[in-house]
């Protein structure tokens, strides 16, 4: 730990110059970010800003046309997503993305895959590998669906529960791959406030337990009260990064937000 | 939390106890009623030892077949030709050499293992309808490959008869082997089923995206499955082939990839006990209506229709697919 904190002066996530394009449209362009250890980062936009894409980027979905990502010193650039969470970044999806015929011990066990290691012949044979892995992940399991408050519902189908529990079942599926970067897309979409009470626990007690949390939200009031730095995306161009209170009064952001004179398509305000 | 834990070890043993009495019922029935025979449409029926034989093979078959259809979603329209490839390939070997018959029967799965991995290798990052399509062609390639005779090897249309091979072993001794070999299957699939392989699987047949996001290596795994069906495919088809006495080409067209889909489906994908009982049941509802021919298919297809409309999940569908109502707001709450 501290060696990588020398190494990266405590910065475990560097976006150097990416640029993703499809086709013609530029989805992202240019784009440097640099998040802390241990901080929780929200990015934020207009829709279209090319936020879901800079996740795509980081979580190897994408493969970005140019520049690089760095995470804890190590270039993740171009890797494949199974192998990137294997090296420490999980994330949730936009629109829940469970699998839903399986249950909900199933779904947060097959988070664990990366970070277990029976192969199939001790599978078939129920090893001693096979048998202390087992246990210990689904005790594992119980642990982060006990701080998620879904233990009761462990042999329920993830498909049947509702929106909002669905949501937090894909915070504890990201969490037991033991990230250390943990990139949530719109995490309070759709629920209600007192939901977003709970979420913000959550996130914060994510954090205190030494992961890094990069969020997407559109809720300005959630942005606010939790992060410490946000970033501003629009038109794939970062267009301010600070803190909410510098974010809130930058002047290109209400310009992207809100628009200008001269700059909307006309119409006389 | 104890509590809940508890609850999920309590299922596993009713799994188990599921699969034990398919495996129990079977040896028992034959003991008992060895050899039935009664008299349908006029006709004898014979219902002998190489029945319940055949049928265990179909379990193993329909197993292998499952690790595709049922676990990681990828309908497959060829699996005849891989059991082809084992059947042919013993045929081969024991005309070819002196060794004992069974030698052949791990080469023949290895061979069929091997041909399955490099026929997913390619096409495995295609997906639904398009896989399909490729399977499918594979298996019509496989049976005119057959029937032209490359090399000699294969005695072209008429197959390579086996039956100095298959008398050499009594009916028991074949019983024997089947259930020894169809056991294995399930026992392997029942395994990997609940493993963190097969957990990853399942999740590939969910959301492949979500899959491959969550850290599972989805090609990797996809391969696994797949050519591990091509080795139960092989193995099976060389004591298929024994069963039945000759490694023939039309024992391995479209019609018996199709039949074997037929008994995944009907018992219901993903579920190992379903598919058994799906080709166990198929197996002797062929044999029962023997007597019928060809028409017997009507009837077959009549059957498929109704399951279709009655139970459109398979006979035994998952539980995971059973229940249709959302939790209410009171089941969610502690």
């Amino acid at each position: 730990m501290m060696s990588s904190w020398k190494k990266t002066g405590g910065i475990i996530l560097k976006i150097e110059n990416v640029t993703q394009t499809f086709g013609g449209v530029v989805a992202v362009s240019q784009l440097n970010v640099d998040v802390k250890r241990e901080s929780i980062t929200a990015v934020i936009g207009p829709n279209g800003a090319g936020k879901t894409t800079l996740f795509n980027c980081v979580t190897g979905i994408y493969s970005p046309t140019s520049g690089n990502i760095i995470f804890d010193g190590r270039d993740i650039t171009g890797r494949a997503p199974h192998e990137i969470v294997e090296i420490g970044i999980s994330r949730t999806f936009q629109n829940v993305r469970l699998f839903a015929g399986m249950t909900v011990l199933e779904n947060v066990l097959v988070g664990s895959y990366c970070r277990t290691h029976a192969n199939i012949f001790s599978s078939i044979l129920k090893t001693r590998l096979h048998r202390t892995e087992e246990s210990a992940v689904e005790t594992n399991a119980f642990e982060i669906l006990d701080m998620l408050e879904l233990s009761h519902l462990v042999n329920q189908f993830a498909g049947f529960l509702p929106y909002g529990l669905q949501r937090r079942l894909e915070i504890a599926r990201a969490l037991i791959a033991e990230p250390k970067l943990l990139l949530l897309d719109e995490p309070a979409a759709g629920l209600n406030p007192s939901e977003k009470v709970e979420l913000k626990k959550i996130v914060e007690n994510i954090r205190s337990e030494g992961i890094t949390v990069i969020l997407i939200e559109h809720d300005m009031k959630f942005v606010m009260d939790i992060s410490e730095t946000i970033v501003v995306l629009d038109y794939g161009k970062k267009i301010a990064e600070g803190n909410p209170f510098e974010v809130r009064n930058d002047a290109n952001v209400i310009d992207a937000y809100l628009g200008t004179r001269g700059h909307d398509f006309g119409v006389k305000l | 939390m104890i509590k809940y834990l508890k609850k999920i070890r309590e299922k596993k043993g009713k799994r188990w106890f599921a699969l034990a009495l398919i495996f129990a019922l079977l040896p028992l029935l034959h003991l008992y009623y060895p050899h039935i025979s009664f008299r349908l449409f006029d006709d004898r029926i014979d219902f002998h030892l190489g029945v319940y034989s055949l049928a265990l093979l179909y379990v193993a078959l329909a197993m292998g077949l499952n690790l595709s259809i049922g676990f990681i979603g990828m309908l497959d329209l060829g699996f005849a030709a891989f059991v082809g490839i084992g059947a042919y390939t013993l045929a081969i070997l024991t005309n070819h050499s002196t060794l004992p018959f069974w030698i052949f029967i791990p080469v023949a799965a290895l061979t069929a293992g091997f041909v399955r991995m490099v026929l997913g290798a390619t096409c495995l990052h295609l997906r639904g309808d398009y896989l399909a399509i490729v399977t499918l062609g594979f298996g019509e390639i496989f049976v005119t490959l057959l029937k032209n005779n490359p090399g000699g090897l294969t005695g072209g249309p008429d197959g390579i008869p086996l039956s100095l091979l298959r008398l050499s072993l009594s009916d028991l001794t074949r019983f024997w082997l089947a259930y020894f070999f169809a056991m294995l299957a399930v026992w392997t699939v029942y395994r990997i089923k609940f493993s963190r392989i097969g957990r990853a699987l399942e999740s590939i047949r969910e959301d492949e995206i979500a899959a491959e996001a969550m850290g599972i290596p989805v090609y990797r795994l996809k391969l696994l499955a797949y050519s591990l069906g091509g080795v139960i495919a092989g193995g099976i088809g060389a004591l298929l082939a024994v069963e039945v006495g000759s490694a023939h080409p039309s024992n391995y067209d479209f019609f018996e990839s199709a039949r074997i889909v037929a008994m995944v489906v009907v018992g219901g994908t993903g579920s190992i006990f379903g598919s058994a009982l799906g080709a166990i049941g198929f197996v002797f509802l062929l044999e029962i209506f023997r007597p019928l021919a060809e028409y017997r298919m009507l009837i077959f297809g009549a059957v498929m229709v109704l399951l279709m409309i009655y139970r459109p999940k398979g006979l035994l569908e998952t539980e995971r697919k059973r229940s249709k109502k959302k939790l209410s707001k009171l089941d969610c709450q502690k």
